[in-house]
């Protein structure tokens, strides 16, 4: 065919040039999230200079205690940080998609609720278990987040596991381990009971490389699935009916998703605990600026969910000096402004 | 390629929807697939497609369903995502897409939407087009794989008369340029006399008949389907028009 005769607009030249200004997007994102995690790393009780980070980081550098600082205390911190805003963004973009739903969110939906009450559960029962809390906390975190996420599957298949019979059951998830969850606050000793809000609200501060290697793991292993089932995913976009009539089987498709969602929330989650709002707001953010093609879509969301976290993590370190504010709060402090605004000057509809 | 179904029924939630239906549509023949709500209609479609149980048998040329490249379009489902009109035609070859698209997939698409003469709007969302805009590029997204066979769940519900127009013209001129058997739900009778070479009617999950629309269209034949009393006509190229009176009981 010939390319001239059959379409004089140049369609094709019009679709790798957004393919271009899409990655071009991506890579501008990933130099924000890398000024950002700079930043998060000079903040701190000790103020750093960026540029001393920055050669601590590369190694360019010799000074004691600045690597002491850096390698053992702040990139740990800015390492989870950056890892988890990308999982959070990651799994959000993957409910909104599967649940044609733009109020999904594993946190939204219980996901994150089930992993909270798993580790509120551990705290509560403390020297009973055969394990150390420092374990016993992220595993039982994240077999709560699987068994949360196979709620949502199992009623919502009841009656065809159809979106809004998922989101239904997201929503009885959500309610259901919230309700559990105050039970266990209502049982609790005054210290357990401290302790369970200090993990709800959200910190970076029990970060090790140990964590951070686990959660990179985590994504490692969920990409190459993403990547196989990206075009599904894109064209489960136009409704179950049309994404069956290209060979999608949207059953499977929703449950191999899930599964995935599980896992990588567990994780997150099981780390720092429970962070709303990154996993609901990175997708719409990415969605604006990237459309919908889940390649560039989901990519995005890890991005822009990493870039909120690590922003979050400055802030969380620079509202009251000396003083650590929790990160829950502060992401949806600042984020929830600055989301209402983007909606606003946003022309175009978005979903 | 020729498409045939042979003692077709489709049945779901322990409700029999389509019985013993026998028909054929040959290559580069437009067959409309009229009848009352409830009739049948896209359950014997979507078995077609592939995407409903049923029992019978639904050939393509010589072989079996699994053999044949189908291209469906369901009925409008009002979805609106952030695609380019492109983007959503693309998704027709997907069964081929890598996670980098090739030349010739786009090079595919561009070919389609310039068939349609829809390629001025490739770029723009696909919820920002008009309704007969949109249902263009579900047609190109529906042809770009190469297709044996069409099957269109109302293609033109919710268009203007223009966009009606538009979209049953461009369909059956891609169905006798490329030899497909096209089968057609429509609910205006009247365009489904004007484009369809045979019309099918669908009475109760049974097949009234199969014919030419001078034949299928009967007053008698509306008034025991339809349940509605109308006159019959004659459009300039011959084909009969079809304007409803008054319900019958």
């Amino acid at each position: 065919m010939n390319r001239s005769a059959a379409a004089p607009s140049g369609v094709a030249a019009a679709y790798r040039a957004r393919a271009a200004r899409r990655l071009a997007g991506l890579g501008f994102a990933a130099l924000g999230l890398a000024v950002a995690a700079l930043l998060d790393m000079a903040t701190g009780p000790a103020f750093l200079s960026p540029s001393a980070v920055a050669r601590s980081v590369l190694r360019l550098a010799e000074d004691r205690t600045i690597d002491a600082i850096v390698w053992s205390i702040r990139l740990p911190i800015a390492a989870i940080a950056i890892l988890v805003g990308a999982t959070l963004g990651l799994t959000g973009a993957i409910m909104q998609t599967i649940l044609a739903n733009p109020l999904a969110s594993s946190y939204t939906l219980g996901v994150s609720a089930g992993a909270g009450f798993g580790a509120a559960l551990v705290i509560v029962m403390g020297a009973a278990l055969p394990l150390p809390e420092l374990y016993a906390v992220p595993i039982a975190a994240f077999v709560f987040a699987g068994l949360a996420c196979a709620g949502v599957y199992g009623v919502g298949a009841l009656r065809g596991a159809t979106p809004e019979m998922l989101a239904l059951a997201g929503i009885a998830m959500l309610f259901l381990f919230q309700a559990l969850l105050s039970l266990l606050q209502f049982m609790a000793s005054p210290e357990a009971l401290q302790q369970i809000v200090f993990w709800l609200f959200g910190s970076l501060q029990r970060a090790t490389w140990t964590k951070a290697g686990l959660i990179l793991a985590t994504l490692a292993v969920a990409a190459p699935f993403l990547a196989r089932d990206c075009w599904r995913l894109t064209a489960l976009k136009l409704g179950d009916e049309r994404a069956a009539s290209l060979g999608v089987d949207p059953r499977r498709l929703r449950l191999r998703a899930l599964a995935l969602v599980a896992l990588l929330t567990g994780v997150a989650v099981a780390f720092v605990g429970a962070i709303g709002f990154v996993g609901l707001v990175a997708p719409h953010v990415a969605r604006m600026f990237l459309g919908e093609d889940q390649r560039y879509l989901l990519v995005g969301s890890a991005l822009v969910g990493a870039l909120t976290l690590s922003l979050a993590s400055v802030a969380s370190k620079s509202i009251s000096p000396g003083a650590l504010f929790p990160i829950g709060i502060v992401t949806a402090m600042i984020g929830v402004p600055f989301f209402i605004w983007l909606i606003l000057r946003s022309r175009r509809s978005f979903w | 390629m020729r498409l045939a179904f042979e003692k077709v029924g489709v049945g779901y939630d322990g409700r029999r929807v389509v019985a013993g239906v026998d028909l054929t549509i040959d290559d580069g023949e437009v067959v409309a697939l009229i009848g009352p709500n409830g009739s049948g209609k896209s359950s014997l479609v979507r078995a077609a497609a592939g995407l409903l149980a049923h029992d019978g048998a639904i050939r393509f040329g010589a072989g079996p369903r699994a053999a044949a490249r189908i291209g469906y379009m369901p009925q409008d489902e009002g979805r609106r995502p952030a695609l380019t009109a492109l983007e959503v035609v693309l998704l027709g070859r997907m069964r081929g897409l890598g996670f980098r698209v090739a030349d010739a997939d786009l090079d595919a698409a561009e070919a389609m939407m310039a068939e349609l003469a829809i390629a001025g709007f490739a770029e723009r969302l696909v919820g920002e087009l008009s309704g007969g805009q949109r249902q263009l590029v579900y047609l190109a997204q529906a042809l770009v794989a190469e297709p044996d066979a069409l099957l269109l769940d109302e293609p033109t519900s919710a268009l203007d008369m223009r966009h009606q127009l538009d979209v049953l013209a461009s369909v059956r001129r891609l169905t006798r340029s490329r030899g497909l058997a096209c089968l057609l739900v429509l609910h205006d009778l009247n365009a489904a006399a004007r484009f369809s070479d045979r019309i099918a009617v669908l009475h109760e999950g049974r097949l009234a008949c199969c014919a030419p629309p001078e034949e299928a269209l009967t007053a008698a034949r509306i008034a025991e389907v339809f349940g509605v009393e109308a006159a019959i006509g004659r459009a300039p190229d011959g084909r009969p028009t079809v304007t409803p009176l008054a319900a019958i009981g």
